[in-house]
């Protein structure tokens, strides 16, 4: 008895959630950029003119901030092992990889309160304060973002959303996270590293 | 297929159809204009010598709040609108990609206008009194900007994703085109004002350090008014005229990738975030900005003539859509040869003015000539498409509109021009009055345009042909006029760029590519 021949598959659907969160990823992005533009400009012009630009009592430690670009760094990893595991048709990894990706991503975020605390940067006291406040918040607000994403992805992945055919919701929200993770990178250089 | 029965309200206010969402934004965006219009008037007057109607307070925020509304309540959503409307219909796709998300960019948009208008009227804006009200103007601005750059991805990924078999990134209407450049552009930019706008909330509500002072708040958001920044309004305008003028001509766009290529490179010269005059340094000897300014003017040339070939080959007969094309040409080249003369150190034009107000008479009067070129643009959108807007011709008062846009533009951009120039030139100190009244006759002008071209627009009645012109190239027309609920029964095969000039079996491509 032979096996009655398969349909060919149906041509796959235009991967129109990546396409547009690519889109919108980069707007957030910019938004960013933009703001550490800003940031950098405005350090410069203390600089040169020959002053420091952290006023006193200010400090920015920096092993909060590499703790938090390791994590983020595994986070990409963790993302891009669910795509990996969706793509597979391997759900128990996806699902242990969504978990870890939003995992990471609270620690992010537990871990960028406590150096607001611990920093001692009182947004009302400087310009210095306003502006390392409003980067750093806007990336948390992103970093939010990404998490509600991946966390309604990983719903729709356990009820059974997703599998080696259709995997866009988890290939979006990769993205979107990814970019994220970039954007801290260049906040730790300009924001953590340069001071 | 049958015509769509008008919606009630409560179908017009939840509905996901590109086409109602696409209507409300160019209906809205042409009523703001028209309002942002009159404000702006009313606040050049103030620039008098003996004073305007108000106080300098409020003259300065008639002013802002003018500038404000005309590239974010007119020129942007405009086209956002027509951007939803027209490119699902230019790329053979039944709806939008995302349309609650375009539903939501609708009505992010509009609540920010509207939130915009009251924080204005209570006392807020640039210059204003009340703080609660200042803090409210700037948050509205952040919802004006977020709800348009949905819109943009809404329409970026609808020409990315949604494209009819065969039809290749090279083969999508000049429109389309111009619209993916765009909302790549304003992706690009407009974020990095509401970044700044972010910064702006933050320190009016902390210590005003920086941005949030009073002197502080016009320059962290006055570069979207200025060049090169100004130029993202008018992309969509090239894409337009590249449709509609070979249309009217009758004729295929000779060396259309050519053209494509000056839409793109006209995209990238008005990239403008990095400009801000709001910051140290002086820009207007940036080498980045010198180049820019001389460079773009070469696209503008380079698309004018394109049209230019195809006129002279089509000769087509002067209707209302082709006379405001070439206001909105002509409009668009002068602003790109007064922006080049920025460039010129010596000259110092760029904040060069003549009034205590300080404000850059020069510059203003250039972002003038390209914001009435979006006007022109606004008024041959509505002749070209007003059969798949409305259903009928849109009636006889969009010619007017055209000649009244045509001469608004010119009176608003030379008028202040030659205002700013009199502080270089002695003998025209004594004419500065005369140079400002006729720059705002020239803005009140536009604002009737715009006033001309909504009447018309609501006033398109009766039932249109599918392609009412003829001579369609584009997959609009090959549906009905207004398009039904999914916009095609069968969509026509796509191997050119011009699919309806290949079933009517309309000659072949000047680009070489056979005709189906």
């Amino acid at each position: 008895m032979t096996a009655p021949a398969l349909a060919s598959p149906p041509m796959q659907r235009p991967r129109m959630l990546v396409v547009g969160t690519a889109f919108a990823a980069v707007a957030a992005a910019m938004v960013v950029v933009g703001m550490i533009g800003v940031y950098l400009v405005e350090r410069s012009a203390v600089v040169s003119a020959g002053g420091t630009w952290l006023p006193d009592g200010v400090v920015l430690p920096l092993t909060q901030p590499n703790v938090m670009l390791f994590g983020l760094i595994m986070s990409s990893v963790a993302i891009q092992w669910a795509v990996s595991a969706v793509r597979n048709d391997d759900r128990v990894n996806s699902y242990l990889a969504l978990g870890l990706t939003l995992l990471f991503g609270l620690g992010y975020i537990n871990m960028m309160a406590y150096l607001w605390s611990k920093a001692g940067l009182d947004v009302n006291a400087s310009l210095q304060a306003t502006l390392i406040q409003s980067i750093t918040a806007t990336h948390v607000a992103m970093a939010a973002v990404a998490m509600v994403f991946v966390a309604l992805m990983a719903f729709r992945a356990l009820a059974g959303g997703y599998n080696s055919r259709q995997y866009d919701g988890i290939a979006a929200a990769a993205v979107f996270w990814h970019v994220m993770v970039a954007m801290y990178v260049l906040i730790w250089l300009a924001v953590y590293v340069t001071k | 297929m049958t015509l769509p029965s008008p919606l009630a309200l409560p179908e017009l206010l939840g509905s996901g159809d590109h086409k109602v969402i696409g209507r409300m934004f160019i209906g809205f965006a042409l009523l703001l204009g028209i309002v942002s219009a009159v404000a702006l008037a009313l606040g050049m007057l103030g620039n008098l010598s003996g004073g305007g109607l108000f106080s300098d307070s409020v003259n300065l925020r008639l002013f802002t709040a003018g500038q404000f509304g005309l590239v974010f309540g007119f020129a942007l959503p405009l086209f956002v609108g027509l951007g939803l409307f027209v490119v699902p219909l230019q790329v053979g796709a039944s709806s939008v990609a995302f349309p609650r998300a375009a539903a939501l960019s609708l009505w992010l948009w509009l609540a920010g206008a509207i939130t915009l208008l009251v924080a204005y009227a209570i006392g807020g804006g640039v210059g204003g009194d009340n703080q609660r009200a200042i803090d409210l103007t700037f948050t509205s601005l952040g919802m004006l900007v977020v709800g348009l750059l949905l819109g943009a991805v809404c329409i970026a990924t609808t020409v990315i994703t949604l494209r009819a078999p065969g039809m290749t990134l090279d083969r999508v209407p000049m429109f389309t085109f111009s619209m993916l450049a765009a909302a790549g552009v304003w992706l690009l930019t407009w974020p990095v004002l509401l970044g700044n706008l972010i910064l702006l909330r933050v320190d009016l509500t902390s210590g005003m350090f920086g941005f949030g002072a009073a002197g502080e708040q016009w320059p962290a958001v006055s570069w979207s008014f200025m060049q090169p920044q100004i130029y993202v309004l008018a992309i969509p305008v090239l894409g337009l005229l590249g449709d509609a003028i070979p249309t009217l001509a009758g004729r295929r766009q000779a060396s259309r990738n050519v053209m494509l290529v000056a839409i793109g490179a006209f995209a990238a010269l008005s990239i403008g975030s990095w400009a801000q005059v709001g910051q140290p340094g002086d820009l207007w000897t940036e080498p980045l900005f010198v180049a820019m300014s001389f460079a773009i003017v070469l696209p503008i040339l380079g698309l004018a003539g394109g049209f230019g070939s195809v006129l002279a080959a089509g000769k087509p007969k002067p209707s209302a859509p082709l006379v405001a094309s070439m206001v909105a040409l002509i409009l668009l080249v002068l602003a790109g040869v007064v922006g080049a003369l920025f460039a010129i150190g010596p000259l110092d034009l760029g904040l060069l003015t003549a009034l205590e107000s300080g404000l850059p008479l020069v510059a203003l009067g250039q972002a003038g000539l390209v914001l009435a070129a979006v006007a022109a643009g606004a008024v041959t959108a509505v002749a070209y498409w007003s059969s798949k807007i409305s259903g009928g011709a849109a009636g006889p008062a969009v010619m007017l509109a055209s000649l009244a846009a045509l001469g608004g533009g010119l009176a608003w951009g030379v008028g202040l021009l030659l205002a700013g120039a009199s502080a270089r030139f002695t003998a025209l100190e004594g004419a500065v009055d005369a140079f400002v009244v006729v720059a705002v006759i020239g803005v009140a002008l536009v604002a009737a345009s715009l006033l001309l071209a909504g009447l018309s627009l609501a006033g398109a009645r009766g039932t249109s042909d599918d392609d009412p012109w003829g001579t369609g190239q584009t997959l609009e027309w090959a549906t009905s006029s207004p398009p039904a609920g999914g916009n095609f029964d069968e969509v026509p095969a796509v191997v050119t760029p011009q699919p309806l000039s290949d079933v009517r079996g309309d000659g072949h491509g000047d680009d070489g590519e056979e005709s189906a």
